[in-house]
């Protein structure tokens, strides 16, 4: 059984997590890593909710208290507030000076002392932690799903080439994406690049002088970084593309910048915990993958065009209701084929992808529904090139009232109850909505 | 009203919207993403201009360089239209 930290030390990688004023080496990570386990070594075997702070602290978290704890829930602030209340949380913040004296006074010499040291421990009390990752449920209540550190880290591979790359993230680390880059800088023994603000130009000055050169983001941050038009002053080598369905003129694009890069764009589900990797310049997958399967997950497409994955892992018991009786599990993303690929339409179950953030229709449509003079309302998604989708609102209300002082009070009451990319952007009056004889709202018939 | 124009009035209309605020002079060099709309905003100002002039040129053409600065934004706009126009 191994954890992260001898997982580290069997591929005897050195990765290193660089802020704009320190540099943290695996050594370093490692000793910390050690003397917070000592401090909360009440917590073996028990569960803890682990809140990020910047990446090198949460990885000390990790290297601590993987095959320590019970359970590792990964949080924000925000989302420890959905943990089981008795669960102890903890929040590491390593960033003083004197910290950076210890990592500076250690020699190269001492790490394989440090490593064996802390190898030893692990070998003796290691336990399979189960690794919580959330992700956003229909009422926008978090749900969280259990994974573990070999399949989380099953697409991860350690090369020299691979260790001379500088990661940079984009997405939040506590988050299945962000994860992954964590993950595969640390396993494959790269640098990554510490923190990143609200603003992309600030961020992208960073990388630049950071030299980052492997770089992953969703589709649209993509689009924006193209914007800046400083994104040629980054040193690119790999190029990864995440979270949102990828569009061919975004692929050329980076390309064309970029023709010696690694471009490839990822499929990932959270709930499944599996992921793979598309690395030919083209939108969608090769159809032949459905016959071979990819990597050690197989794939189908049923009778509602619904991609269905069966990953080599054992899914989480969550799920059982969307696994069929051969071990699929129905992903509820919607696939085409086309020309010898299989692309991506959307979620069958409505979920709008704004950017890489999920909305769910039903959670807008229940904060409009509660507007007096509002009947009926429809929720759903409209194609946008900036951001993938928007959201839009068709609704029916009372035919006596009037809509301009109707849809003034959605819009407030939006503004009050959701998050901006929740918010419709459109509000479209309509006579009447077509209802399933279940009384359900299609939805299907999307415009 | 012209290209330009009617950009930078669909633009405050989504600053409105979307509560964002624009800075108070959008020169030709003003950089978009200093211009005070967020990417949500550059969202629902290119879905305002598709309905208004009835071109997303995101999507239309294939763009040599993307837009940096408001004067490229604007040109973009202006080459689609001509284009469809041709």
């Amino acid at each position: 059984m191994s954890s992260l930290a001898s997982l580290l030390i069997t591929r005897a990688v050195t990765p290193t997590i660089v802020t704009a004023s320190q540099s943290f080496s695996l050594e370093w990570l490692l000793e910390s890593a050690k003397l917070w386990r000592e401090e909360y070594r009440h917590l073996k075997n028990k569960p803890l909710a682990l809140i990020y702070t910047n990446s090198a602290s949460f990885s000390v978290g990790l290297l601590a208290f993987d095959g320590f704890c019970s359970d590792l829930y990964l949080c924000s602030e925000e989302l420890a507030e959905s943990i089981e209340p008795g669960y102890q949380q903890l929040s590491i913040t390593i960033s003083s000076v004197s910290e950076q004296h210890i990592k500076q006074s250690k020699r190269a010499t001492k790490l394989v002392q440090a490593s064996s040291n802390l190898a030893g421990q692990t070998h003796t009390h290691t336990i399979a932690t189960r690794w919580w990752l959330a992700s956003s449920g229909t009422s926008g209540q978090p749900k969280w799903f259990s994974h573990s550190l070999a399949s989380l880290t099953l697409s991860t591979k350690a090369s020299p080439a691979l260790s001379a790359l500088c990661w940079a993230n984009l997405y939040q680390v506590y988050r299945y994406a962000g994860l992954q880059v964590l993950l595969q800088a640390l396993t494959s023994g790269a640098t990554l690049v510490d923190g990143s603000s609200e603003d992309l130009i600030l961020n992208v000055k960073h990388y630049a002088t950071a030299r980052v050169s492997a770089l992953s983001a969703t589709p649209s941050m993509w689009r924006q970084m193209l914007m800046t038009n400083q994104l040629l002053s980054l040193p690119l080598q790999r190029i990864t593309l995440g979270g949102e369905t990828v569009d061919q003129p975004l692929l050329d694009k980076l390309s064309e910048l970029y023709p010696n890069a690694s471009i490839r764009h990822i499929y990932a589900s959270t709930e499944a915990g599996v992921g793979f990797v598309v690395a030919d310049k083209l939108a969608g997958f090769p159809v032949s993958w459905l016959e071979q399967g990819v990597g050690s997950a197989q794939l189908v497409i049923d009778e509602s065009e619904h991609l269905r994955i069966k990953p080599s892992h054992k899914l989480d018991a969550q799920l059982e209701a969307r696994i069929d009786e051969k071990g699929y599990l129905d992903t509820q993303d919607q696939v085409r084929i086309e020309g010898g690929r299989v692309f991506f339409l959307g979620r069958a179950s409505g979920v709008i992808n704004v950017g890489g953030n999920k909305v769910h229709p039903e959670k807008v449509e229940s904060v409009i529904l509660s507007v007096s003079g509002v009947v009926q309302v429809k929720v759903y998604g409209q194609s946008n090139s900036v951001l993938g989708n928007l959201v839009v609102a068709d609704i029916v209300i009372n035919s006596h009232l009037d809509w301009s002082n109707i849809s003034r009070s959605v819009r407030e009451r939006c503004k009050l109850a959701l998050q901006r990319f929740e918010i419709p952007v459109k509000l479209r009056q309509i006579d009447s909505l077509v209802v399933s004889p279940t009384g359900k709202l299609s939805r299907s018939d999307n415009v | 009203m012209n290209i330009e124009q009617i950009v930078k009035r669909a633009m405050s209309d989504v600053a409105e919207l979307s509560d964002c605020q624009l800075i108070e002079t959008i020169e030709p060099d003003t950089l978009l993403l200093q211009s005070g709309l967020d990417s949500l905003g550059y969202a629902m100002l290119v879905a305002q201009l598709e309905e208004e002039l009835g071109i997303d040129p995101f999507t239309e053409l294939a763009i040599k360089v993307y837009p940096a600065t408001f004067a490229e934004f604007v040109a973009i706009y202006t080459q689609g239209l001509e284009l469809q126009n041709d």
